[in-house]
């Protein structure tokens, strides 16, 4: 089989409708072509990243609306096929509509013929990758927006992958230090936050943070991670917590000790 | 989103009559037991206990302690033609959106057990209470607590615990390829045990204690910056001052012991830069990695059993 024929069953394996003759086949072509085996991993990341997007419940004003559109709906129909002028009006539309079908299939069989003839260019292979990069930014910020604190832990492991350079994450992982209820995600979050510690907001947020924390378990977590950005501007924050009474005494050496280093 | 259901339950009535002691018991249905379902516990005060089981109602057992609070508000009836929306009480019981909520004042409830259905969502806070005990849920488990321990046996969702000065001893049945697990505490210990063929991946760190395991774990080297560990002793004691140079000293010794100042300094700041962090973080993964399983403690030990 050839690359080109190979493509439509990656979608089809990764949805789990392939037959197992095709199945063999993909996996005999992916065992030797690497190319195919790079986008197939590529893709298949991507794949497994949507399907990790939480599925939206509708609310109730959607199901009232949905109710309300569907008998507004259901009194439309019965008024209209009370007359024959209803009936004739109903056939044209029919008939508009399979147009509308028709032109449809043409337009897309045109334009998936003329993307075929455009595959695998280099612009499509770059744009392919901030799409995979968008991707990973939309699955971080979604599951850090969820009510169960291990889906937003999920969400911060994402948070990983994300580019340095992709404000939206940072801004997320920030935020979740500062107002996570939860302290395993507040201290999973600090952690991340090291991908980011070239940033220079990255670094003014750990150090914001830790003036507002007082789970001990994060605030040394917060302390090391100054420590190891050589954030010396942190000395304030620092020297704070050190002689902070309220705080527990591990946590105080550690502020002494960070302050020790950054001098 | 209104409140559905608010149930006042008669402690005060209870304490009044001098049974505070006692045990009482109420049942709550939930709203619709076939749709997801939640039950947030806030019992500052309390030793609480969560059992899953096949009802699918939720049951509680508790008894007040010794009625400080509620005897000084005594029991309050509604005025005529009027029904609470708010206020404290020794212990209350709502529901919302499928979610039922118990609360109980800061002296209220001394112990609570209370049976859910096993496949609930059970999110627990109590503060300064007692032992929290969490066994048979398959729901999401979400435990935080201050002083004392948390135990949770069985649990075959996932779990999110945390304590201040607690140690958490959790025993999972089973590991979900796409849920989170996270276990945090100060002073304390961690004890965790997972099914022999759990595929996870372990991170986390023990700065004063050890990380234990009988588990074949393949240590992955970390791939972001490295993160302190232990506080590294200085490198070098502290130079005893200088003797002060004598009155008379030349201009050429003061410049002489300057420049030795200067170059002692720069060899402090060099070995201090040359100074390897250890990286105080564990990561590796078991039967060839899965979700994060992250476990941190900072004045305790972490040991992480084979089922």
């Amino acid at each position: 089989m050839t690359c080109e024929e190979i493509k439509p069953l990656l979608a089809e394996s990764w949805a789990g409708a392939l037959s197992p003759q095709d199945s063999h086949a993909l996996e005999q072509h992916l065992s030797v072509c690497e190319q195919c085996r790079a986008e197939s991993a590529r893709l298949g990341e991507l794949w497994r990243g949507l399907s990790l997007l939480p599925a939206d419940e509708p609310g109730v004003a959607v199901r009232e609306r949905f109710y309300e559109s569907f008998s507004a709906y259901r009194d439309g129909v019965l008024y209209r096929d009370t007359s024959e002028h209803g009936r004739r009006t109903n056939l044209r539309q029919t008939l508009l509509r399979i147009a509308a079908g028709l032109a449809l299939v043409v337009g897309g069989a045109g334009l998936g013929y003329g993307l075929r003839s455009n595959q695998a260019s280099a612009g499509e292979i770059t744009q392919l990758r901030s799409e995979v990069g968008s991707m990973r930014q939309l699955v971080t910020l979604s599951l850090m927006q969820q009510q169960s604190a291990s889906e937003r832990l999920r969400g911060v492991s994402w948070a990983y992958r994300a580019e340095p350079s992709d404000t939206e994450v940072l801004d997320a992982l920030v935020a979740a230090v500062n107002h996570d209820t939860n302290v395993n995600v507040r201290l999973a979050a600090v952690d991340a936050l090291r991908t980011f510690g070239g940033n220079r907001a990255a670094r003014e947020a750990v150090k914001q943070a830790l003036s507002g924390e007082t789970a001990p378990i994060v605030q040394v977590a917060l302390i090391d991670l100054l420590v190891d950005l050589k954030e010396t501007g942190a000395t304030p924050q620092l020297r704070r917590v050190a002689s902070d009474d309220a705080a527990d005494m591990g946590v105080r050496q550690r502020a002494e000790w960070a302050l020790e280093r950054l001098q | 989103m209104k409140t559905f259901n608010t149930l006042m339950i008669a402690g005060a009535a209870a304490a009044a009559l001098g049974f505070a002691q006692d045990t009482q018991h109420v049942v709550v249905p939930f709203r619709d037991p076939a749709a997801p379902h939640k039950i947030e516990i806030t019992l500052p005060m309390a030793s609480v206990t969560v059992r899953g089981s096949q009802r699918s109602d939720v049951a509680i057992d508790y008894s007040l302690s010794n009625g400080v609070a509620v005897q000084r508000r005594g029991s309050q009836e509604p005025p005529p033609g009027m029904h609470r929306i708010g206020g404290t009480n020794a212990f209350d019981v709502a529901q919302d959106n499928n979610t039922i909520r118990i609360t109980g004042g800061f002296m209220g409830v001394r112990e609570a057990t209370i049976e859910v259905p096993a496949q609930t969502s059970v999110t627990i806070s109590s503060s300064i209470g007692g032992k929290v005990s969490i066994e048979n849920v398959a729901g999401e488990i979400e435990v935080s607590n201050v002083n004392s321990q948390i135990v949770i046996t069985n649990a075959s969702g996932p779990v999110v615990a945390q304590s201040t000065n607690g140690n958490i001893t959790a025993s999972i049945s089973k590991v979900a390829p796409d849920k989170n697990m996270s276990f945090s505490t100060f002073n304390g210990n961690i004890d965790l045990t997972l099914p022999a063929d759990a595929k996870a991946t372990l991170k986390g760190r023990a700065d004063n204690g050890d990380i234990f395991t009988d588990f074949d774990v393949k240590l992955e080297p970390r791939t972001i910056q490295p993160s302190a560990a232990q506080p590294a002793q200085p490198a070098q004691p502290p130079q005893p001052p200088q003797p002060p140079l004598p009155p008379n000293a030349s201009q050429a010794d003061r410049d002489r012991a300057r420049a030795e100042r200067d170059k002692a300094r720069a060899q402090e700041r060099a070995n201090r830069a040359k100074e390897r962090r250890v990286d105080g973080y564990v990561e590796g993964t078991i039967n060839g990695g899965g979700p994060e399983i992250q476990f941190t403690t900072f004045n305790g030990r972490v040991l992480i059993h084979k089922k």
